[in-house]
C-alpha cells in the first residue's frame, strides 16, 4: 500500500532530476569553458572542470568589445520591445477575440499567414525603407519590424477567447469605458498569458541577429548576438574561450530576468476564477 | 463591481506616461545612435588629382586582417594626415551578409572591405560597375597569377589581392618515423596510399584527414593539381571532365583503403589533430598559423611537404585554398584616398612582412615574398624552411576562372564525395549528373 | 473656430468616440500601421522580386520561371522533406515531454519547484554557440560522450554526424533538448489555469493519477497544447540554426532545411530572385498546413 504512494514520487523525482542534469549540462559546459583556454576546449577529453583562464579571457574579450555598450543597447532594445509588444499586441489581440466588426476574419487570416514568411525574404526592401526614412543604425529600426510580426496577436487572442463575454457586458452597463474595460478588467486576468508573450517577446529580441545586423551599422550600437558573432571571426582563428565567456555575459541577464519573472508569473494566475 | 470616471482617466493617464516613456526611450536610443554614427561622410573632399588626401574611410574587415590594415593606417596617416579612419570589426560571414543587402540597396557600403579571394568573382558578376577598378595600379608581374585570377572580372582587376593561400601536406614527422615512411618516398598519391597503408598498420593512426562527409577539399586540390576545376576558362561547368573523375576516383581509394580520418567540422579536425588521429593534413600556408595555436604540444613534430602528384612525370601544378583581398566600392565618396591606402598596404614590403610577422597573413606580392623571413626556418617545423617552399608552390598555382558560382559548385561538390564516399556511389555517374545541374542551375 | 470651443467639444464627445463600435479599430490601429508599413510592403515588394532573376546587377523580370526551376531543383525537395522528418518525428515528442514535465514539476508534493523550473527552462536560453559547440562535442564519432556512453552500454556507437539519419536525429535530439524547457514553462501556464477543485473532487470519486490526467489534465490544456504545436511547427518549418551550425546541411544535403536552403540562395549564391520564390513555396505550404490546423482548432473549440 505504501509503495504505490511512494513510488509516482521516487518516479517523478528521478525523471526530473534526470531532465534536470541534462538540461544544465551544456550550461554547465559553458560557464567551465569560460575559464578554459581555445585547445583545452577542443581537445579529445574537454575539460570539465573549471580552469585558470577566466582573466585571460577576459582581458581579450574587453580589447575587442566593449561589454557595457552592448549590454546597454541590448537592454534598451529589449526591454522597449517588450513592453510596446505587451501593449500593443494584447490590444489588437483584444480586438480580435472580443469583437464584431467588419473585416476581422480576413485580417485575423492575413495576420496568421504572415507569421508563417521566413524573415530573410523581407531584409532587403526592410533595409531599403530604412534607409530611405533615415532610421539605418537607428533602435526604432530594430524594433518595429519584429513588432509587426503577429504572433503576439495570436498568443493573446487565443487567451482572450475564454474571457467571459458576460463580464464586459456588465462593465458596459455600470458605464465603463471602453478601455477601462480593457485595463481594468480583462487584462488582469491575462497575467500568465502576458507573462507568457513578455517572456517570448523577450527572448526573441535579445537573441535576435540577422536583422540587428544588417541594419546596425556601428560597433557601438552591437546588441549580444551581433556582437558575439563578431568575435567568431574567421573559423579559423576562433578562440572558443573568449567566446564562451561572452556567452556568459550575455546569459546571465536573461537567466536573472526569468528568475524575477517565473515568481510573478506563477503569482498571477487568475485563470480559473474567470472559466465561464 | 463598480468602476468610475475617475479611475478611467487615472488609467489613461497611467498608459499615455507608459507610452511616453516608451516613446522616449526609443527616441533618446536613436539620438545616442545618430550620434554615433554621425554623417559619416559630411565633409568628402577627397582631393581628387595629385591633391593631398583627405576623407574619411571606414574599413569592413574580420580579425587580424583588420589588426594589420588598422597598423598600417597608423603608417599610411604619417604621409597623408587628414585621412580619417573608421575600423569595423566583423566576422567573415557578417561582412558577407551586411555587404548582400547593401550593395542590393546601395546605401550603407563601406569605403574598402576584405573579401575571400574565391567569392571576389561573384561580386563582381553580380553587381557589375559596384567596385573601383585597380587594372591601372597593379603590376601584374608583381603577384601570384591565381591571386590576380581572383580579382579579374571581365579582363578588369577590380580588387587587390592580399594573403594567398598555395597548399602543401602538412605531415607530422614524429607518425612517420614510429611507421618508418619517408616523405621523401612519396611523391605520387599511390606511394602517399601505399605509405597509409604502413601507418595504418604500425601506429593505427590514420594517414589524411579528409572530411569525406562535409568538404572537398582533398578532391578540388587535386583538381588543380591536375590543371582542371569546376569550372573551364570560360567558366562552363566541366565537372565530368576526365581529371575530375579520376580525382573523385582517387577520393574514393583514399577511403576505401580506410587509410582517412573522417571529420565533419574546422573544431571536430583540430580535435583530431590534437589527439593523433591523423598524421597529414592537405591545407593551405595559413594552417600553419591554425596548428601553432591549436595544439602548441607538438611543437617540432610537423612538417610540409608539396601534395603527391598522380604520375610522377606530371608537371607539378600547384593547389591553392582560402586568401582574402581588397575591394573599394565605388559608393564610397572618398576612392582616390581608399584606393591609395590599399595600394599603400599591398604594396609594401614592410607592410607585407610585417602582417605576415605579426598575424601571419601570407601574402601574394612577390617581392615581399624575396624578403629574408620566409627564407628562414621554422622551429615549430623542425627549423623546415617551409614558407620557401610555399612560395615555390604559389607560382605554380594555375589560373583559375571561379566565376559567380563558385559558393553553391562548391556546396554542390560536397555533396558529390559525401555521395561517392559515403554511399559508394559511382564517381562517373555523379559526377555526370552533378554537371547536369550545374548546367541547368548557372545556365551555361 | 475658436481653440477653446473645439477643445470642449471634443471633451464632451471623447465619450462618444471610443463606442462599441469603434473600440476594435482604435485598439487594432497601433498593429494595423506597423503591420502595413514593416509587413505588408516588404512582403509585396519580395513578392514581386520571386518574379524576377537577377543578374548583372540588375533585375528582370523572367515570370514563374524562378517556379519552374524550384519544382526541378533536387535540392528543394531533399529541404523539403527533411523539414517534414523534422516536423513529423519531433514536434510530438516535444509536445508530449513537456505535458509530462509539465504535469510533474505541478505536483503538489514536489519540493524545490522553482529549481526544476529554471534547471528544464534554461536550454532555451543558452547562447547558441555554447550548445553547438557542445552538441558538435557530444556527437562526435570517436571521442564523443554519447558514443561512450552507448558503448558502456554494450551497444556499438553511431556514426552521428557523417552519417544520413545519425545526423538527422542529432538535429532531433539537439532542437528537442533545446525547446521542450521552453514550452514546459508555457504549459505550466495553462496547468496553472485548471481550477483545483476539478482534482480534489475527482480525488474524492478515487480517481488514478492517470485517470486524472487523461479526464482532467489533457482536455484542459488543449487549448495550450495546440498553441505549443502550432509554434512548434512553424519553428521547425522555418529551422535554420541547427541545419546551418550543428551540420552544416549535410552529409549530402540530409539534413539541410528549407529556411537554411533559402539562407544559402540569397545570402550566398546571391539569386535574389529564386531565394524569394523559394520563401513563398513555403509560405503556400505553411498555409496548407495552417487550415488544416485551422480545422482541428474549430474542433477543438466546440
Amino acid at each position: 500500500m505504501k509503495n504505490v504512494k511512494t513510488m509516482p514520487k521516487v518516479v517523478t523525482y528521478v525523471i526530473l532530476i534526470i531532465a534536470v542534469l541534462v538540461s544544465l549540462f551544456p550550461f554547465y559546459f559553458m560557464f567551465v569553458s569560460a575559464t578554459n583556454t581555445n585547445a583545452d576546449i577542443l581537445s579529445a577529453a574537454p575539460k570539465l572542470f573549471f580552469g585558470s583562464h577566466a582573466v585571460e579571457n577576459y582581458k581579450n574579450l574587453s580589447d575587442r568589445l566593449d561589454l557595457g555598450r552592448v549590454l546597454i543597447n541590448s537592454c534598451i532594445l529589449t526591454f522597449t520591445y517588450t513592453v510596446l509588444s505587451i501593449f500593443i499586441h494584447s490590444m489588437a489581440g483584444y480586438a480580435l477575440a472580443k469583437f464584431e466588426f467588419k473585416g476581422k476574419g480576413i485580417m485575423f487570416g492575413i495576420f496568421m499567414m504572415t507569421m508563417m514568411i521566413p524573415g530573410q525574404v523581407m531584409y532587403v526592401p526592410l533595409f531599403t525603407l530604412m534607409n530611405k526614412i533615415g532610421w539605418a543604425n537607428t533602435y526604432q529600426a530594430v524594433i518595429l519590424p519584429g513588432l509587426a510580426g503577429a504572433f503576439g496577436i495570436f498568443l493573446m487572442r487565443q487567451n482572450m477567447l475564454s474571457f467571459p463575454k458576460s463580464l464586459i457586458e456588465a462593465a458596459r452597463i455600470d458605464g465603463c469605458g471602453e478601455f477601462s474595460i480593457f485595463f481594468k478588467i480583462v487584462m488582469p486576468t491575462m497575467k500568465p498569458a502576458l507573462g507568457a508573450l513578455a517572456i517570448y517577446m523577450f527572448m526573441s529580441m535579445w537573441n535576435s541577429f540577422m536583422w540587428p545586423l544588417i541594419i546596425l551599422g556601428t560597433k557601438s550600437m552591437y546588441n549580444f548576438p551581433v556582437a558575439l558573432s563578431m568575435l567568431n571571426g574567421v573559423a579559423w582563428r576562433k578562440d572558443y574561450g573568449v567566446i564562451m565567456l561572452a556567452t556568459v555575459f550575455a546569459v546571465l541577464p536573461i537567466l536573472m530576468i526569468f528568475l524575477i519573472f517565473q515568481k510573478q508569473f506563477i503569482a498571477g494566475v487568475m485563470g480559473g476564477a474567470v472559466k465561464e | 463591481m463598480q468602476f468610475h470616471v475617475k479611475e478611467e482617466k487615472d488609467m489613461r493617464k497611467k498608459l499615455l506616461a507608459v507610452l511616453m516613456a516608451a516613446a522616449m526611450v526609443v527616441s533618446l536610443a536613436a539620438c545616442g545612435g545618430g550620434g554615433e554614427g554621425k554623417d559619416e561622410k559630411a565633409d568628402s573632399g577627397s582631393g581628387g588629382g595629385d591633391g593631398e588626401l583627405s576623407g574619411e574611410i571606414t574599413v569592413w574587415s574580420w580579425d587580424v586582417a583588420l589588426a594589420h590594415l588598422q597598423s598600417q593606417a597608423e603608417r599610411f596617416n604619417e604621409k597623408y594626415p587628414d585621412v580619417e579612419f573608421n575600423f569595423e570589426d566583423m566576422s567573415v560571414t557578417q561582412v558577407y551578409q551586411k555587404m548582400t543587402t547593401c550593395l542590393q540597396s546601395g546605401i550603407g557600403l563601406p569605403d574598402i572591405v576584405s573579401l575571400e579571394g574565391e567569392q571576389m568573382q561573384k561580386f563582381g558578376e553580380k553587381f557589375p560597375g559596384q567596385f573601383e577598378e585597380f587594372t591601372d595600379m597593379i603590376n601584374k608581374d608583381d603577384f601570384f597569377p591565381i591571386k590576380l585570377a581572383e580579382c579579374t572580372v571581365d579582363g578588369k582587376i577590380i580588387a587587390y589581392p592580399w594573403d594567398s593561400g598555395p597548399c602543401g601536406m602538412f605531415y607530422r614527422a614524429d607518425l612517420f618515423e614510429a611507421a618508418d615512411i619517408k616523405a621523401e618516398d612519396i611523391a605520387t598519391w599511390d606511394d602517399f596510399i601505399e605509405a597509409g597503408k604502413k601507418m595504418k598498420e604500425k601506429t593505427g593512426v590514420d594517414m589524411l584527414c579528409m572530411a569525406e562527409s562535409r568538404n572537398d577539399q582533398v578532391y578540388r586540390l587535386m583538381l588543380m593539381e591536375l590543371g582542371a576545376f569546376y569550372f573551364d576558362e570560360e567558366g562552363n561547368p566541366q565537372v565530368n571532365s576526365p581529371e575530375s573523375i579520376q580525382a573523385m576516383e582517387m577520393c574514393k581509394r583514399l577511403y576505401k583503403e580506410d587509410i582517412t580520418f573522417n571529420n565533419s567540422s574546422w573544431d571536430d579536425m583540430m580535435t583530431g589533430m590534437s589527439s593523433d588521429k591523423f598524421a597529414c593534413y592537405a591545407e593551405a600556408v595559413w594552417m600553419v598559423g591554425s596548428i601553432k595555436d591549436g595544439v602548441p604540444d607538438q611543437e617540432g613534430k610537423w612538417r610540409v611537404m608539396p601534395l603527391p602528384k598522380f604520375s610522377e612525370n606530371d608537371e607539378a601544378l600547384g593547389a591553392s585554398n582560402g586568401g582574402s583581398v581588397l575591394a573599394v566600392p565605388t559608393a564610397s565618396e572618398n576612392a582616390e584616398a581608399a584606393k591609395e591606402f590599399v595600394k599603400f598596404c599591398m604594396e609594401d614590403v614592410d607592410a607585407n612582412v610585417e602582417g605576415f610577422q605579426n598575424y601571419g597573413l601570407y601574402p601574394s606580392y612577390l617581392p615581399a615574398l624575396e624578403s629574408e623571413v620566409f627564407k628562414e626556418g621554422d622551429p615549430f617545423f623542425g627549423d623546415q624552411q617551409i614558407f620557401d617552399l610555399f612560395t615555390e608552390i604559389g607560382k605554380t598555382v594555375p589560373q583559375i576562372n571561379y566565376t559567380s558560382n563558385f559558393a553553391e559548385a562548391l556546396e554542390m561538390s560536397k555533396n558529390c564525395v559525401a555521395q561517392v564516399i559515403l554511399e559508394d556511389a559511382d564517381p562517373t555517374e555523379v559526377l555526370n549528373a552533378e554537371q547536369k545541374e550545374m548546367e541547368s542551375k548557372f545556365g551555361k | 473656430m475658436s481653440q477653446m470651443t473645439n477643445d470642449g467639444g471634443s471633451m464632451v464627445k471623447r465619450r462618444h468616440i471610443v463606442t462599441k463600435k469603434t473600440a476594435p479599430y482604435i485598439f487594432l490601429f497601433p498593429m494595423i500601421v506597423l503591420f502595413a508599413v514593416f509587413m505588408i510592403y516588404p512582403i509585396i515588394h519580395s513578392l514581386l522580386l520571386s518574379f524576377q532573376d537577377f543578374s548583372g546587377g540588375v533585375y528582370t523580370f523572367c515570370g514563374i520561371q524562378n517556379y519552374v526551376t524550384l519544382l526541378q531543383d533536387p535540392i528543394f525537395w531533399k529541404s523539403l522533406k527533411n523539414t517534414f522528418i523534422y516536423l513529423i518525428v519531433q514536434v510530438p515528442v516535444m509536445v508530449v515531454l513537456s505535458l509530462l514535465f509539465g504535469v510533474l514539476v505541478e505536483q503538489a508534493f514536489l519540493k524545490c519547484r522553482a529549481g526544476f523550473r529554471i534547471g528544464i527552462f534554461l536550454p532555451s536560453v543558452t547562447a547558441l554557440v555554447a550548445y553547438a559547440i557542445v552538441f558538435k562535442l557530444l556527437f562526435n564519432t570517436d571521442f564523443g560522450l554519447v558514443n561512450h556512453m552507448l558503448q558502456a552500454m554494450g551497444f556499438s556507437g553511431v556514426d552521428w554526424l557523417n552519417t544520413v539519419w545519425g545526423a538527422r536525429m542529432a538535429i532531433i535530439i539537439a532542437i528537442t533538448w533545446r525547446w521542450t524547457g521552453y514550452n514546459t514553462i508555457i504549459v505550466i501556464a495553462g496547468l496553472k489555469n485548471i481550477p483545483t477543485e476539478l482534482y480534489e473532487s475527482a480525488e474524492i470519486d478515487g480517481a488514478s493519477f492517470w485517470q486524472k490526467f487523461l479526464y482532467i489534465t489533457v482536455p484542459m490544456v488543449k487549448s495550450i497544447l495546440l498553441f505549443v504545436s502550432i509554434t512548434s511547427t512553424i519553428g521547425t518549418l522555418q529551422l535554420f540554426d541547427e541545419s546551418f551550425i550543428l551540420t552544416g546541411g549535410g552529409p549530402n544535403n540530409a539534413t539541410i532545411t528549407i529556411g537554411h536552403y533559402l539562407y544559402d540562395t540569397g545570402f550566398t549564391y546571391y539569386k535574389f530572385g529564386y531565394a524569394a520564390a523559394l520563401s513563398y513555396a513555403l509560405v503556400v505550404i505553411i498555409g496548407i498546413l495552417s487550415i488544416i490546423q485551422f480545422k482541428v482548432t474549430k474542433g477543438g473549440e466546440e
